[in-house]
C-alpha cells in the first residue's frame, strides 16, 4: 500500500515522509517532485493515498483520470487558494499548521474506509436477535441467564454482546439499560 | 511542534489555549508576563523537564515518552496524579452534573431520557470517586513509602511484612477502564437522545464528556506506563536487595 506525496518543495516533502514513518516504520512513502509525471507516477506506482499540493493539481488532471477505475484518494497541501472545482476533488487537506496527530487520524479515516469496503454494506442496524438480547441485559441478566432464557448457549450470548457493543458504541450494561429504555424496548419501573 | 524551555509561556498558550487547565495542575496560574516556561517554573518550583513532557504529551496525542516520565521520582508523578483527580471531582466533574442539570431542568418533553443520562452519569460519578478513593488511600501512600525505602536503600520491618502479602501487580489486575462509561454516554447522546430545541446544552455536555475522557485516558497511561513498571523495578530490587536498576 503505497503513499504517494507529490510536493516540490523538499522541506514539505521530507516532513511529511518524516512522520508518515514515525506513525508506522514499514510504510511505503513515494516522493514526487516534476508535476509532469504526476499522472504516469500514479498509473505506475498505484497508491491508495496521495499527499499533492497546488502545482500537481488542476481541472485537466482530474479529468483525465476521471475514468480510471482504481483512483487514490487525494489529500491536499497548503491548497487554500485553490479553485474550488479542484478543491472538490480532495478527500482532505494539510497545510503549515497541521500536525502529527492531522496526518494520523487521515490515514485511520482513510484505511478504515478501506477495511469497510472490504466487509460491504452497512450492517450497524441490530438483528431481532440482537434486539432480544439488549432487552435481556437491561432487565439485568447475566449471559448465562440470558442464554437459558433465549435457548442459547452463553457462547452465542457472548457473540451477540460483542456485535452489539461494535454496533451500537455502548460497552456497559447500564449504558445499554439506557438505550433500550429510549428506544421503548422495555418499560421503565 | 514540542514545547520547549525556552519558549515565552504566553506564546504556549496562544499556540494550543487548551493546555491551560493542566498548567494549572503545577499550581501555575494565568499572569506569565514575558516570562519564560523554564522561568515560570522556577518560580512555582516545578521541576521543568517533568512538566514539558506532561504538557507536551497532552499537546501531542502521540507524544508519550514512558521512558523518560519513569526517569522522574514517583513523587512527582503522584502530586500530579492527585492534582489531576482533584481537578476531577471538584472541575470537571460538577461542571458536567450542572449541565445535566440544567438539561432536565429545561426539557419538558424529554424529561425521562434526561433522568434517565443523570442518573447514568451519577453512576459513573460514583465509580469514579470509589477508583480515586483507593489510589489515595491505598496504593499512592504504599508507593512513596516504597520509593523512600528504595532510595535508601533499606527496608523497614513493616514494609517488609507487606512485601509479603501485596505487590502493585495486586492493582495493576484490577485497575479498571474508567473511561468505559464516559464512552457509553458520549454514544448514547450522540446517536440515540432525540434532540429538538436543547442544541447548545447538548453540544457543551458533549465537548466536556469528550475532554474529561481524553484527559482522565491520559491519567491512566501515567498510572499504567509509568507509574506501575517504575513500582515494580522498585519491589524487585528491595525484594532482592540489587538496587542498580539501570534499566526500567
Ligand atoms: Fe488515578
Ligand atoms: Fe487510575
Amino acid at each position: 500500500m503505497v503513499i504517494l506525496i507529490a510536493e516540490k518543495s523538499d522541506i514539505t516533502r521530507t516532513g511529511i515522509r518524516y512522520i508518515l514513518h514515525e506513525l508506522d516504520k514499514n510504510q511505503i512513502v513515494k516522493e514526487l517532485e516534476n508535476p509532469e509525471k504526476f499522472r504516469r507516477t500514479i498509473e505506475k506506482e498505484k497508491p491508495f493515498l496521495v499527499f499533492a499540493s497546488a502545482d500537481f493539481l488542476n481541472d485537466s488532471f482530474f479529468l483525465s483520470i476521471k475514468n480510471s477505475k482504481e483512483k487514490p484518494i487525494f489529500v491536499g497541501i497548503n491548497v487554500d487558494t485553490i479553485a474550488l472545482s479542484v478543491f472538490n476533488f480532495l478527500s482532505e487537506t494539510i497545510g503549515f499548521t497541521s500536525t502529527k496527530a492531522d496526518i494520523l487520524r487521515i490515514l485511520q479515516r482513510f484505511s478504515v474506509a478501506q477495511t469497510k469496503e472490504i466487509f460491504g454494506k452497512n450492517d450497524n442496524e441490530l438483528t431481532t436477535r440482537e434486539i432480544d438480547v439488549v432487552r435481556e441485559i437491561a432487565k439485568g441478566l447475566t449471559n448465562k441467564e440470558i442464554a437459558d432464557k433465549l435457548f442459547l448457549s452463553t457462547h452465542t450470548i457472548v457473540t451477540h454482546r460483542k456485535n452489539i457493543t461494535r454496533k451500537l458504541g455502548i460497552k456497559t450494561a447500564s449504558g445499554l439499560t439506557v438505550y433500550a429504555i429510549i428506544n421503548n424496548l422495555i418499560e421503565i419501573n | 511542534m514540542l514545547i520547549t524551555r525556552n519558549l515565552k509561556m504566553a506564546d504556549v498558550i496562544h499556540m494550543d489555549y487548551t493546555l491551560l487547565p493542566t498548567i494549572n495542575r503545577f499550581g501555575i496560574s494565568l499572569g506569565y508576563g514575558e516570562k519564560t516556561v523554564e522561568e515560570i517554573c522556577q518560580k512555582h518550583g516545578v521541576n521543568v523537564d517533568f512538566f514539558l513532557e506532561v504538557i507536551n504529551s497532552f499537546h501531542d496525542k502521540n507524544y508519550f515518552p514512558e521512558k523518560k516520565f519513569r526517569a522522574f521520582s514517583l513523587k512527582y508523578i503522584i502530586d500530579y496524579l492527585k492534582n489531576a483527580h482533584k481537578s476531577y471531582l471538584e472541575y470537571k466533574v460538577p461542571k458536567i452534573e450542572r449541565l445535566i442539570d440544567k438539561l432536565v431542568e429545561v426539557s419538558d418533553l424529554k424529561k425521562q431520557t434526561f433522568l434517565l443520562l443523570k442518573n447514568f452519569f451519577q453512576e459513573y460519578v460514583n465509580e469514579l470517586k470509589i477508583h480515586i478513593k483507593r489510589e489515595e488511600e491505598e496504593v499512592y501512600p504504599y508507593i512513596i513509602n516504597l520509593e523512600k525505602s528504595f532510595l535508601d536503600k533499606k527496608i523497614p520491618k513493616k514494609l517488609q511484612e507487606k512485601l509479603q502479602v501485596y505487590s502493585i501487580g495486586k492493582y495493576e489486575k484490577e485497575h479498571d477502564n474508567i473511561e468505559e462509561k464516559l464512552f457509553d454516554l458520549k454514544n448514547i447522546l450522540i446517536k440515540y437522545v432525540p434532540m429538538q430545541k436543547n442544541n447548545n446544552l447538548c453540544n457543551n455536555i458533549l465537548s466536556e464528556l469528550f475532554k474529561l475522557e481524553e484527559d482522565i485516558k491520559e491519567h491512566s497511561e501515567m498510572e499504567e506506563r509509568v507509574m506501575i513498571p517504575q513500582v515494580k523495578a522498585m519491589e524487585k530490587a528491595l525484594k532482592t536487595g540489587k538496587f542498580d536498576v539501570e534499566e526500567i
